[in-house]
């Protein structure tokens, strides 16, 4: 049991939820500095939902992030599935799991780049994204 | 994202020993709250139907997330697939917290949907709110706009806001309030 405490607390983030759509295969995301509009954020997670199809491998999403400096979440692209749960468009597959706590800092001037590639499939299918980030609104004890 | 509500927001409490006279007190000043929103939204529109939630006056509103049911109907039948997306815009603070339209589902599972006398295979089957986290403030009207994909038929969607209001004046937390305000950075990016 939790309750909370009894003073709300102090706000330095917002929430910053966005869509993204994407056509597969034959068209990829990158998640460039422009993409998130120069700003700094942290990226706490993903969710998605496709067209489900065995013969376009809906399931061969394939999702890399390669962070500035050292800071890689992985060295090799991942399986979109293997991370989030996805809703479907064709029945059996529309539930839907909580995002995935990435906690991933989203810096401006950073060469930040993580990429969405569809690899197999003949007919389009449509990915849809959401990114959930947390923006500064509050003070940094960073200044 | 559960971290933060283990020993930073809330105390644990043991309910073999829960103190409820301790509880009791606290909720004069604390109590969970829902804010239900709710709206027929028609076939296309961009936005169609553009329902609000208001914080009263004297009351600070700690939005954690979001639960809800909404339809799946197009074009006659039950397709199972949300159609509906929607925005969230916090007007006190000038926040878009969705500035783009979202599908539903990709923001809160709404459970088992199905729609009476239709024919269809909705298999929504999992319920599970969408954690927002976000401090509005009193006598803010937050903006839920809403659209549909659907083809011909109207669907409705059951909003519930849900988190723990405040009440002003009582506790500690103007002065946090107030410190929050003051720090506010300005320039384009904050706001």
């Amino acid at each position: 049991m939790y309750f909370p405490v009894d003073t709300p607390p102090v706000q330095k983030t917002v929430p910053l939820i966005r869509a993204f759509t994407l056509t597969l295969p034959n068209n990829q995301i990158e998640f460039s500095p422009e993409f998130i509009e120069r700003q700094d954020l942290l990226l706490t997670g993903i969710t998605c939902r496709f067209n489900w199809d065995p013969v376009n491998a809906g399931n061969q999403i394939y999702i890399e992030f390669n962070g500035y400096g050292q800071r890689k979440w992985n060295s090799d692209p991942i399986n979109l599935m293997a991370i989030s749960g996805p809703g479907g468009t064709e029945p059996g597959f529309k539930f839907y799991t909580p995002p995935l706590a990435i906690q991933f800092p989203y810096d401006r001037d950073s060469a930040f780049i993580g990429k969405i590639t569809g690899l197999t499939g003949s007919d389009p299918d449509t990915l849809n994204l959401a990114l959930w980030f947390r923006k500064s609104w509050g003070v940094s004890p960073y200044g | 994202m559960y971290g933060d509500y283990q020993g930073m927001l809330f105390h644990q409490i043991d309910p073999l020993s829960v103190d409820i006279y301790k509880l009791a007190d606290i909720s004069r000043s604390v109590y969970p709250r829902y804010y239900p929103v709710n709206a027929i939204v028609p076939a296309g529109g961009n936005p169609s139907e553009t329902p609000t939630f208001k914080v009263a006056d004297g009351r600070i509103f700690w939005c954690i997330g979001v639960t809800g049911r909404y339809t799946t109907l197009s074009n006659g039948a039950d397709v199972g697939t949300c159609q509906l997306s929607m925005k969230l815009r916090d007007t006190s603070k000038g926040v878009d917290i969705i500035p783009d339209f979202i599908f539903m589902d990709l923001l809160l599972a709404p459970g088992r949907v199905r729609s009476a006398g239709v024919a269809g295979d909705p298999s929504h089957q999992v319920f599970y709110p969408g954690f927002i986290n976000h401090v509005i403030f009193p006598d803010t009207t937050m903006e839920v706009p809403m659209s549909s994909d659907a083809t011909a038929d109207d669907n409705n969607a059951d909003l519930a806001f849900f988190g723990y209001e405040y009440v002003v004046g009582q506790g500690d937390f103007s002065r946090v309030v107030d410190a929050a305000l003051t720090k506010r950075r300005p320039g384009p990016q904050y706001q």
